[in-house]
């Protein structure tokens, strides 16, 4: 209801291809016609109830009827050309059926409903009043439609028909003969009776109807032959009904209260006015008991209701007219100023009188102005007070109706009586106005309602928008209004106001429009710094483009360019702030309102507007977004900042609210820092600050140092405790991190207060506190702050004993915080973690990991986070130092599995600080740092990484480690290959990064780049695209060789550079990659990545992988590999394939129930029976592989898997199969007696599906006991226990001729 | 009902359009303008901004918007409360053949913009009173008017300083605008 809604209406796809024609016309009058035809059909059958296939098609066709008018709701004038054909098209046949004996039959009936559907869809688009016009109004219809009216069935589903049937009745109803005359009088009552009969009945409905209904009785009680008769007597049951409901309302009364409200409502519009006078004293009352009365207080529609009665009530009390004293800005007529050109042609150019002029009260004709005066009755009043509480209603439909009641009934009356209406609204708002606060000469709106507010707001624009408002009023108005535009009231944790701004903002497009310039001229410069504000700096969208549009009429009404105009710069600034360069909140901030603090008639108000209210804004977004455009604004005028902004801010940085205190620490952290960087010579945020005056220049002045820097200084040394424990302290230490990131990077000076080190303590201190942080994001600016603060205490610092020490303990404190309290155990099958790299790396560098250190292992992870994070943003200044004890620390705890549980979010920040480090040491020379020795370690780490498929609660966390690993390679790859190559020139020094590794990381890369989860594919697809080009483009400098040859580099980037690769999609990606399978050196780790997907989950995962696959396999040619380097025959394929089995455990066991489904569905697409003929031992290998890995495996899931494999290779065609499907029968008998009931039963299943599917005769040798075999695989109870099922094994294997093991379970 | 939609109703109760005047540099943009507006036309000097008009023609509220002489008119196609219903695009007769082309060019340019889809167009083929002026048959070929499907248009030659047909060029505008969007009732 409220502003931000309406947005939807301009911005919604349809309306910007604002259609000027009505496309499907032609197909729509047919779909018509179609409709039509099926209806008749209906009809005609007479049941209305038949074949449900009929119903369907209607409904059908009425829905696509539907669908395609609805998509000109936003424009419906669109259609108006065609309305009529559509109606009358519509209407035709259902005349003729009402005419015909068929009207009254309820069947029939029933079946128009279609017909009816769609000329509501038409009077919902267009408006009733419009379609309305279009339906037919002969006097011969009248009798028969009623008739059709009261035949149609009560059925709820069929009120379109009823709704557009009242509609239709109340045209017809204004034949201009006496209603008598045509009184068929077939009924016991007269027509008009029957007619207000049926009408009271429609008025309680809860459907539309009694909108219909209402507009049909007004129709007919405010006709010549019925008002003197029958209005009155319906009003009195009208008022005695309300009343009554009013009384005890319930929710069925409710329905008929709204209905007559209704009617009562168009009454008071439509009737006469003289016929009606009569009436008014008894609605007076009524509307003031139903005001005061429940109905009102719960339901907002029929407040609404009252409040329209009671305006249109009021209306009728005065005289229709337009107010002769209302302000009219001249307005000049075209055609008559062309005239005067063509009459003037060649002449001197003439001034032509203007009509209006200035245009206070144009009108000197003002005659019937004060002779109404004293009609005005009593009963207005009470009408008026309706209408002003209206304004302050909670209800935005409420207010809206009391805001044009104002305007209506304002112009009817004389000028005097107008103005007290436009003095009470104008003194809605200062109602619960407390005084100002404090410092501030602003009224003070905290206790304010923003309803009435709201209200206020339209009812001013309504009262301007009909000339009412006179020009003397804008200096009392305009100040609220400018209030307005920055209405924002602090709710709890959120704020109201934004519809307030918003009509605030309408209000002031209004007055551009409706005043002469003149007349606005003195409140201009008010206006538009606040709507620039608004324009920019609001946080909604749509009061921001309703603030430039409100300012860009200004413009254009009163003018101003370059310096000069009633707005200075106005040009400049519309076309800076536009409709579109206001839409999106973080450039309207950063960008358009900077742009505009450049004009100086408008900084001081934009900056302060930031540093007062953004910064302590409810929505912690807006706060950010304050600091940084104070950052930048600070570039334009650092004087102003200096001297009216920052010391405001200073006491707001411990303030007790935490919007506050985080919005003030935040951007004085960005004020400093900016202003360090201008004083050290850097004139824009872009310009870097140069790098000679970086440490050394003082670039305060001694005055500011007192001023400012020593308070801000304090700031933390001297902050409240428990802002940083309780509630909110996550938002608390985000800021104070930045802050002392900010100051870092400023260079703040040392030596401010006494203690040189007492505020770094306490600077440190929130750092180290705040990396301990559970919450990531706290962790995340403290990581950044550290390494600012670092550089800040150490980087480039004198080599002084105590500074070196310092840095010691620092880094020595870091490292315990990243170890283990107790040693991290083993890592054991099944974890995820390769044990033996691990065991390998300890007896190096477990020296410190053992340590044992006492403290809460729960405890322990949330600093270990931190810390990790932090490492990899140390500066290089201390890596250089040490850096290796650091990526000693970090590998460990890459591959560190603690007490059986993971860390998995400390193991990540460890892999990607890992790439931090290296990074950062890349200017120092990774080679001075770090031995080979520990860089082949931390290297070990990361492909280790790369193999952690941990679970945990959360699901696959393994991924979030697996792909930190992954992202390292495009990066450290190519940055290795130039130490190295820089290295090499010094004789005798080894490489560090060998192509075997490399080889490693690309291979790893592709079989991430299948997996299943699509994001790590994503990922892992992008990083290995980086990497092949790297390697390939011999122009990036030091040429990169990944280990793998060229031909397999060059297919990979085939399959998958170019855009339309959508990596989440598996339908995209599959197909392009398996193939790569071909490749003999990338078959291995591809084919292990795509055994998970193939055997995942995820339908479409499992249909791309799987269908891509066994396209491959197929593809494959069988027998001898035909000489084609790049394929495989199959049989090496199969070969290959069963090497996965021979995996180590912890790969193995991740992808075991995998593996066996993918066995299934190498089976499936026929692989195996294919090399069978000729190489007989794969299947029984392959047989054997699947066998050992379920041997004593209580997984149903695996075992169930295993099963189907055993069903297909039960089922291998041919002779040569003879010996596997012995085998595969053997282990189906055996598992007829397993422990777990579910495998039995799927053992019993499979073999009988493998004994009576197998088509080649396979089976025949066991045609004699076939019977035998059936009945027991079909009438056994296999859930019974295992002992009394072994008989029955015994004989299976007997039947089958099957040997079974000797020893069993 | 939002206040958007109450727009709506009041701006086609109120019968208001809003019309923007386009062309390039020297075109008469602002003569027209001032000369429909009924102000003196003898001394015009490159308009530096933009101007919003108020007139009233055939019982139609037109809000007429010359934004000439800027680089930019993006900003002006459309704002919070309103949308664009018509074009008039001023042609210079007499200018050079390569401006010509330059016109061309950004007329094309404009009506790809989306924002005005469906606003009427009309083009004024200015300064017929210099001896020099092409006619509007000459002046629509230039323009490739005719492979123009996507806006309603017509054009209109005239004289900006005499006045002479800007009133039927008006005529047309304000009809086709009113038959597309305003119900005749």
């Amino acid at each position: 209801m409220d502003g931000p809604l309406t947005l939807k209406l301009v911005d919604g796809p349809r309306c910007d291809e604002s259609q000027s024609h009505f496309e499907e016309s032609k197909d729509v009058s047919r779909k018509i016609d179609q409709l039509i035809g099926m209806v008749l059909h209906n009809v005609a059958i007479e049941t209305g109830e038949s074949s449900a296939q009929w119903n369907h098609a209607t409904a059908n066709c009425v829905l696509l009827l539907r669908v395609v008018l609805e998509r000109y709701q936003e424009q419906p004038v669109l259609l108006d050309p065609h309305l009529e054909g559509m109606v009358s098209q519509l209407v035709e046949p259902i005349r003729r059926v009402i005419h015909s004996a068929n009207g009254t039959v309820p069947g029939a009936c029933k079946a128009l409903h279609p017909l009816y559907s769609v000329l509501y869809v038409l009077c919902k688009i267009r408006g009733a009043k419009t379609i309305v016009k279009f339906l037919t109004h002969d006097v011969a219809d009248l009798e028969p439609t009623l008739a059709h009216l009261n035949a149609t069935p009560p059925d709820l589903a069929l009120w379109e028909s009823r709704y557009v049937l009242l509609l239709w009745l109340s045209l017809i109803l204004m034949i201009p003969f006496d209603l008598k005359t045509i009184d068929s009088g077939d009924t016991s009552h007269s027509l008009v009776d029957s007619i207000v009969i049926q009408g009271k009945l429609f008025l309680g409905y809860a459907g539309k109807e009694y909108e219909g209904s209402a507009i049909l009785l007004t129709r007919l009680l405010t006709r010549r032959d019925t008002v003197e008769t029958h209005l009155t007597p319906f009003l009195e049951w009208c008022t005695s009904q309300a009343l009554e409901i009013q009384s005890n309302i319930t929710s069925n009364s409710v329905h008929l209260l709204r209905g007559i409200l209704c009617v009562l409502c168009t009454i008071y519009k439509l009737g006469l006015r003289a016929s009606l006078q009569s009436t008014l004293p008894q609605l007076v009352p009524l509307c003031m008991t139903l005001t005061e009365g429940p109905a009102c207080n719960t339901n907002s529609l029929i407040k609404k209701l009252v409040v329209k009665l009671t305006q249109r009530v009021g209306l009728c009390f005065l005289k229709p007219k337009l107010a002769a004293w209302r302000y009219q800005r001249g307005s000049r007529s075209l055609a008559v100023n062309l005239a005067n050109i063509g009459a003037l042609n060649g002449k001197e150019p003439v001034t032509i009188a203007v009509k209006g002029g200035l245009g206070i009260a144009s009108n000197p004709d003002n005659d019937d102005g004060d002779d109404d005066e004293d009609d005005v009755p009593e009963e207005i009043e009470q009408v008026i007070q309706v209408m002003l509480n209206g304004l302050r209603d909670k209800d935005t439909i409420v207010r809206w109706s009391a805001a044009k009641g104002v305007g209506r009934i304002s112009g009817r009356l004389s000028q005097d009586f107008a103005n007290e209406i436009v003095s009470s609204v104008i003194d809605l708002f200062q109602e619960d106005i407390l005084p100002p606060e404090t410092g501030s000469t602003l009224p003070n709106l905290a206790a304010v309602s923003d309803s009435t507010w709201h209200g206020a707001c339209l009812a001013v624009a309504e009262l301007a928008r009909r000339g009412l408002l006179m020009p003397v009023w804008l200096e009392k108005v305009v100040p609220w209004i400018s209030l307005g535009l920055s209405f924002d009231i602090k709710r709890g944790s959120h704020s109201i106001g934004a519809h307030v701004r918003d009509a605030a903002n309408y209000v002031c497009w209004s007055f551009f429009r409706a005043y002469d310039p003149a007349l606005l001229l003195p409140h201009i410069a008010t206006l538009s710094r606040r709507l620039i504000i608004t324009a920019t700096l609001d946080r909604e969208v749509n009061v921001r483009r309703a603030a430039s549009a409100a300012f860009q009429e200004g413009v254009g009404r009163l003018g101003g360019s370059g310096g000069i105009g009633a707005i200075p710069n106005g040009i400049d600034i519309v076309t800076v702030a536009d409709y579109f360069s206001v839409g999106n909140r973080n450039a309207a901030v950063l960008e358009v309102a900077v742009t505009l603090a450049q004009y100086k008639d408008y900084r001081a108000e934009i900056i302060s507007h930031v540093a007062e209210v953004m910064t302590i804004h409810w929505d912690k977004s807006m706060r950010v977004l304050a600091s940084q455009a104070l950052y930048k604004m600070t570039f334009i005028d650092l004087d102003f900042v200096l001297t009216a902004v920052l010391p405001g801010l200073i006491p707001k940085a411990a303030s007790f609210d935490l919007s506050v205190r985080h919005g003030a620490c935040l951007s004085i952290g960005e004020i400093c820092l900016a202003w360090s960087q201008i004083r050290r010579g850097s004139h824009s945020e872009t310009e870097p600050v140069s790098p000679t005056k970086d440490l050394v220049s003082i670039w305060w002045t001694e005055e500011e140092m007192e001023s400012v820097i020593t308070p801000i200084t304090n700031i933390i040394p001297t902050y409240p405790k428990n802002f940083l424990e309780t509630f909110g302290s996550d938002l608390t230490r985000t800021a104070l991190c930045r802050l002392v990131e900010c100051l870092a990077n400023a260079n703040w000076p040392k030596g401010a207060t006494n203690d040189v080190t007492s505020h770094l303590t306490s600077w440190w201190d929130v750092v180290h506190s705040s990396l301990a942080n559970r919450d990531e994001i706290v962790q995340d600016g403290a990581a950044t702050s550290m390494a600012s603060l670092a550089r800040y205490c150490w980087a480039g610092a004198d080599d002084s004993n105590t500074s070196r020490e310092q840095l010691s303990l620092f880094v020595e404190k870091v490292l315990s915080k990243i170890r283990f309290a107790n040693a991290p155990s083993q890592a054991t099958p099944g974890s995820g973690l390769v044990g033996g790299t691990k065991e390998a790396a300890a007896p190096r560098y477990g020296g410190k990991l053992t340590q044992q250190q006492p403290g809460s292992l729960l405890l322990d992870r949330f600093p270990r986070r931190g810390y990790a994070l932090a490492i990899g943003k140390l500066p290089e200044g201390i890596l250089r130092i040490h850096g290796a004890n650091l990526i000693a620390g970090l590998a460990a705890l890459v591959r560190a599995v603690e007490g059986g549980g993971e860390d998995a979010e400390a193991r990540r920040n460890a892999a990607a600080s890992i790439v931090g480090v290296y990074e950062r040491l890349e200017s120092v020379g990774i080679r001075k740092v770090i031995s080979r020795e520990l860089f082949q370690d931390s290297m070990e780490a990361l492909f280790v990484g790369m193999e952690d498929y941990s679970t945990d609660s959360r699901g696959d966390v393994g991924s979030w480690i697996r792909e930190a690993c992954f992202k390292a390679w495009p990066i450290l790859i190519p940055l290795f290959a130039k130490e190295d190559a820089a290295g090499s020139a010094d004789v005798g020094e080894t490489v560090y990064m060998v192509q075997d590794m490399n080889a490693r990381a690309v291979k790893g890369l592709l079989r991430q780049s299948v997996e299943k989860i699509d994001r790590v594919r994503e990922n892992a697809g992008i990083a290995l695209l980086r990497l092949v080009n790297r390697a390939l483009n011999a122009d990036a400098g030091v040429k990169v060789n990944l280990g793998v040859s060229v031909v397999a580099l060059n297919a990979i980037k085939e399959a998958i550079e170019g855009s339309d690769l959508n990596w989440l999609n598996t339908a995209s990606v599959y197909p392009r990659l398996v193939p790569l399978l071909a490749m003999d050196e990338l078959r291995d780790e591809l084919l292990l990545g795509l055994v998970v997907s193939v055997g995942g989950i995820s339908e479409s995962l499992v249909r791309f992988s799987t269908s891509s696959f066994t396209d491959f396999v197929n593809s494959l040619p069988n027998g001898k590999s035909n000489g084609k380097i790049n394929n495989p025959s199959l049989k090496q394929f199969v070969v290959a394939f069963m090497a996965l089995f021979a995996r180590p455990a912890y790969v193995k066991d991740r992808i075991s129930v995998s593996l066996i489904e993918v066995t299934d569905v190498l089976i499936g697409c026929g692989a195996i029976s294919k090399i069978v003929g000729y190489a007989m031992e794969d299947a029984s290998l392959l047989f054997g592989c699947v066998k050992k890995e379920v041997f004593k495996s209580r997984d149903v899931k695996k075992l169930l898997a295993a099963i189907k494999v055993f069903i297909g290779l039960a089922t291998l065609p041919g002779v040569g199969a003879l010996d596997v499907r012995r085998k595969a029968l053997a282990q189906l008998v055996v598992y007829l007696t397993h422990t777990y009931p579910r495998v039995r039963r799927a053992s019993s299943e499979g073999l009988y599906i493998a004994l009576t599917t197998a088509s080649g005769g396979e089976m025949d040798e066991y045609e004699d006991s076939m019977e035998a075999i059936e009945d027991i695989l079909l009438s056994t109870d296999w859930d019974q226990s295992v002992a009394s099922l072994k008989d029955l094994r015994v004989q299976m294997a007997g039947y089958l001729r099957v040997q079974l093991p000797a020893a069993k379970v | 009902m939002g206040l958007l939609s109450i727009l709506r109703k009041l701006k086609a109760r109120e019968k208001e359009m809003r019309i923007l005047i386009l062309g390039l540099d020297n075109a008469g943009k602002t003569t027209i303008l001032k000369c429909i507006n009924g102000e003196d036309v003898s001394e015009i000097s490159p308009t530096l901004g933009f101007n919003i008009k108020t007139l009233e023609h055939n019982g139609f509220k037109l809000n007429i918007w010359d934004v000439g002489g800027q680089k930019s008119i993006r900003s002006y196609w459309r704002n919070y409360f309103e949308q664009t219903d018509g074009l008039i695009w001023v042609v210079d007769s007499c200018d050079r053949p390569d401006r010509m082309e330059d016109c061309r060019n950004e007329l094309a340019a404009l009506l790809k913009e989306e924002r005005l889809a469906g606003a009427t167009l009309l083009i004024f083929a200015n300064k017929q009173d210099l001896p020099s002026a092409r006619t509007k048959e000459q002046i629509a070929e230039i323009l490739h008017l005719s492979e123009i499907q996507t806006h309603h248009w017509h054009i209109e030659s005239c004289s900006a300083v005499t006045g002479a047909q800007l009133l039927d060029g008006m005529n047309w505008i304000v009809s086709d605008i009113a038959d597309r969007v305003f119900m005749m009732d």
